[in-house]
């Protein structure tokens, strides 16, 4: 090995390093009594599950857990779903009113978020939404992004897949299901993740919408948890609460890893 | 009547100005394989879309065994289809590739296997069913996809360019296959391709598709012996035909065709042209085939000669069973095919003849004048 | 039949829910974004018409100026940072290296975790007196430095924060945009006589110029979306240094209740992105070669 390529190991590995140790040494401290929180190192004779009990005493964390599954999960399969059917519109079909169903897509994703931010919140409150899940999930409902990348997918499955399954009478919503979505599994992965994780890490909109502690998803309960004083300001109590809004995720990162990559990767397209 | 009828079809798509098919009108009797052939961009998939009822008719009408079945939906009219590139489902296996109809038309579990079984026995598909597209053979594909056409027992079945993107080996024996599997099913079979060559290796009869209109039909001999065009002369043929410009004159009453210095004579393919030239410009194409360019000396007794010209060779191309060569002399460039046995080198300077019973003729309009 | 009518009846019945929707969680509340801007509303009583009122008051308001300004600082620091680390690293892992799957899988962790997670770990590695980071530094001989609480440094430590938690992301972006170029680009240039220096300068960057595209358009629209950040690590301060507009935007609504002047907030902040944006395209977007 020449010493050139020892060094760029040495740096890569470094790097590696600052990108792994927070989160072990997170782990760490939320496992470790109070008294050690000025320890930076990863190991101690005292573990304990203290901080995580302190954690589910002071918090419904649990239920915010469910929360967040059931917001993203229900976004996701929404998203999966309604986005299919435009992007096979899009795609396949010829209609009236297509082009400006597309320009309108486009529109709607060049237009900046914050724009809608205080309206959309005026009109939760005025469906009476604010802190249920309908305020949570329902705004969520549709992508763009989601539209684009079906359409994107489905132009590229040739025509005569759809004729020989309509000489054989199926309807388009038998081919989208029979046919399309089979063959667009990497896309649904894609979106999926995309969808799941925006929906999972977003804080801005359930802060805004949800006041109510047992409506609160987990990325916010851990934030106000931290920031609200329930911590008491215990450092290890805090990172405990981190840890399970981290873990879940680092999880199935380690174990579709390639798809999330892939997935994020993707999501650069729209630029 | 029995068989299939098309009166009079046209295809208008919104923004184009010229209909795509123009009043297209043809008859296909029980058991007959008929190709269509035609350029690209000819409609001839578009009027194959038309007969499996995928898009819509603008005018005109379709008959099957009497019933007008115009208006009829496609998976209601006993046809079915075999697509370019077969068009599998990639991620279903042979079996469910076959049954996938059956399974939309919720038709019983017993018969859908009963019918894939008979299918995969007649496609020797048998130890293939569990397998996906993906892991299949060119010819293996094909079979399945003439298995999907085969489980719905039609009356007809459209073939659309199945071998375009074949290896030119696996086509061949693919063509075979296929026409083995037409007499098996009996059903008419329509198969459109760009290809000539396999119009000509396949049909009983094929026709001749030139922007929406039908040029000619005929049997494959009948259309290479007698185009009715120049532009099916030009089409039909591996080397395409020679086109030479000239002018026709009337001497002593008989008529020739002169290019150049060069006069040739008319009255054996045109039973004399009793033609006033003068009238019309005079301008004319001759068209001859490669093959019936004979070298000086070289021709049989069989040939009527035409008067000896003159030409250098300016390429030669050995194919192995004959050779192509490009000449150029004061008719302008042509090919011929001569002999595989004859050795000419470029730039050598050649004499040769037409065989004036082999000759077309074609007026500035393309087209031809009675023979 | 199959024909222009069923493809019609398709389109609508699988576009419409998505249309209803569009029309009802976008389009309106552009609308009633437009209608917000001229009015003052305290969600209780009824909006009340002040004309031009909001956009005067945001223009002589320095506390938006100011938001502005620390995001513009923010993207000043971390759009070059960003690019740069990314980019080398990402020339590294072009290479044929062992492991740089793992590496490259390494560097992407924390772009899946969520901002809110990655913002809590970070308040405790910027702790002055007993954070990793400064802990680490005092190894190399370096004084503590007060990251969060110096109202000159605060912001600079958010950057350095997010590029940390981006990173991986435009490394993935650069490994592709590299990985696109055809070797035959490279061989061709060393006939020439080129050197590896000008094979990045004359090659690898110029043909990367619609990732570097990419990574400060989506950096710039991160910069103007920082919320979360400065909500849970400085609360906006020191003196208002790390201020953020969305979050300005947020205490504007839920702290007092302008809903009005957060609408012209949220107006302006669009505005500003879009043209930012729009900027960016027309100097930067270059035709994508490979």
């Amino acid at each position: 090995m020449s010493v050139r390529r020892l060094i760029l190991y040495v740096m890569l590995t470094a790097g590696a390093v600052s990108f792994i140790y927070p989160f072990l040494w997170m782990g760490s401290i939320s496992l470790r009594p109070m008294t050690e929180f000025q320890d930076l190192g990863l190991f101690s004779k005292n573990f304990t599950l203290a901080n995580y009990q302190a954690v589910f005493d002071r918090i419904p964390i649990g239920r915010a857990f469910m929360n967040s599954c059931l917001i993203a999960g229900t976004v996701t399969c929404s998203v999966i779903f309604f986005s299919s059917l435009v992007g096979y519109s899009l795609a396949k079909l010829k209609f009236k009113g297509q082009g400006a169903i597309m320009a309108i897509v486009m529109i709607s994703m060049m237009i900046p978020g914050q724009l809608t931010l205080i309206p959309l919140y005026q009109l939760i409150v005025y469906f009476g939404w604010a802190d249920s899940y309908l305020g949570l999930i329902v705004p969520s409902l549709m992508s763009g992004m989601g539209i684009l990348i079906f359409r994107q997918t489905f132009m590229t499955i040739p025509y005569e897949l759809m004729e020989a399954a309509r000489m054989e009478g199926a309807g388009e919503f038998q081919i989208l299901r029979k046919i399309f979505w089979p063959l667009a599994k990497p896309a649904i992965v894609t979106i999926g993740i995309l969808t799941f994780m925006g929906s999972w890490n977003e804080v801005l909109w359930p802060m805004i919408v949800v006041h109510e502690k047992a409506m609160m998803t987990l990325p916010q309960m851990v934030v106000l948890f931290t920031k609200g004083g329930e911590s008491g300001g215990q450092f290890g109590v805090e990172m405990a609460a981190n840890m399970m809004l981290v873990v879940p995720i680092i999880i199935s990162y380690s174990f579709f890893q390639k798809y999330f990559v892939e997935a994020l990767a993707s999501s650069g397209i729209k630029g | 009547m029995q068989g299939l009828e098309l009166k009079n079809l046209e295809k208008h798509y919104s923004g184009n100005d010229q209909p795509t098919i123009r009043r297209f009108s043809a008859k296909f009797e029980p058991g007959e394989f008929v190709v269509l052939v035609g350029p690209s961009g000819c409609g001839k998939s578009t009027l194959l879309r038309m007969i499996a009822g995928l898009v819509p008719v603008s005018n005109g009408a379709i008959n099957l065994d009497g019933k007008d079945i115009t208006n009829v939906e496609s998976n209601l009219r006993n046809i079915s289809m075999v697509f370019q590139n077969y068009a599998l489902f990639p991620h279903m296996n042979v079996y469910e590739n076959l049954a996938f109809g059956m399974r939309i038309r919720k038709e019983a579990t017993q018969t859908i296997e009963k019918t894939v079984t008979e299918a995969a026995k007649i496609l020797h598909l048998q130890d293939l069913l569990d397998k996906k597209p993906g892991a299949l053979s060119g010819g293996q594909r094909q079979r399945v996809a003439l298995g999907r056409a085969f489980v719905r027992k039609p009356k007809v079945i459209l073939f659309d360019e199945p071998l375009s993107n074949l290896d030119a080996r696996l086509r061949i024996e693919m063509r075979q296959e296929i026409l083995k599997f037409h007499e098996q099913c009996g059903a008419i079979s329509i198969y459109v391709t760009h290809d000539q060559h396999e119009a000509m290796t396949m049909a009983d009869r094929m026709i001749i598709l030139n922007q929406g209109v039908a040029c000619q039909t005929g049997t494959p001999e009948e259309v290479y012996n007698n185009p009715v065009d120049q532009f099916v002369a030009g089409f039909v043929g591996s080397i395409p035909m020679n086109f030479i410009h000239g002018r026709g004159i009337l001497n002593e009453g008989r008529s020739f065709f002169q290019v150049g210095s060069y006069k040739i004579d008319l009255s054996h393919i045109g039973k004399d042209y009793q033609l006033d030239w003068s009238k019309n410009s005079g301008g004319l194409t001759l068209g001859v085939r490669p093959e019936d360019i004979y070298l000086d000396e070289h021709y049989s007794h069989a040939v009527a000669p035409s008067p000896k010209m003159a030409a250098q060779v300016k390429m030669v191309e050995y194919l192995g069973d004959s050779t192509i060569v490009h000449l150029e002399g004061d008719i302008g460039s042509f090919k011929s095919r001569f002999n595989k046995d004859l050795r000419v080198r470029k730039s050598q300077k050649l004499d040769f003849v037409f065989d004036l019973k082999k000759l077309h003729l074609f007026t500035e309009e393309g087209n031809k004048l009675p023979c | 039949m199959q024909s222009e009518q069923s493809h019609s009846k398709a389109g609508i019945l699988f576009t419409s829910p998505y249309l209803i929707h569009l029309v009802v969680f976008f389009l309106y509340p552009v609308g009633f974004s437009l209608y917000l801007v001229f009015h003052r509303w305290d969600l209780m009583t009824d909006p009340e018409y002040v004309g031009l009122r909001n956009f005067t008051y945001l223009m002589s308001d320095h506390l938006f100026w100011q938001a502005l300004t620390n995001t513009l600082y923010f993207l000043v620091i971390h759009i070059p940072l960003q690019i740069i680390v990314a980019l080398a690293l990402a020339i590294v892992l072009a290479k044929p290296l062992k492991g740089r799957v793992f590496f490259r899988a390494t560097f992407f962790l924390p772009v899946v975790i969520s901002g809110a997670a990655v913002t809590i770990l970070w308040q405790r590695l910027y702790s002055t007196e007993v954070g990793l980071i400064n802990y680490v530094l005092s190894l190399v001989g370096i004084d503590a430095v007060p990251w969060l609480t110096d109202p000159g440094i605060a912001m600079p430590a958010i950057a350095i924060m997010a590029t940390w938690k981006n990173l991986g992301l435009y490394v993935v972006f650069f490994l592709a945009g590299i990985l696109a170029i055809p070797q035959t680009v490279y061989e061709a240039a060393k006939m020439e006589g080129a050197s590896s220096w000008h094979e990045f300068r004359y090659i690898t960057l110029p043909l990367l110029k619609p990732t570097m595209f990419l990574v400060v358009v989506m950096s710039t629209l991160g910069g103007f979306n920082l919320f979360i950040e400065p909500y849970v690590m400085t609360g906006g301060g020191p003196l208002g240094s790390t201020m953020s507009v969305v979050l300005y935007m947020y205490k504007q609504a839920f702290s007092f209740q302008h809903m009005g002047y957060a609408a012209t907030l949220g107006f302006a902040l669009a505005l500003i992105i879009m043209v930012c944006v729009f900027i960016q395209k027309k100097y930067l977007d270059s035709e994508r070669y490979y």
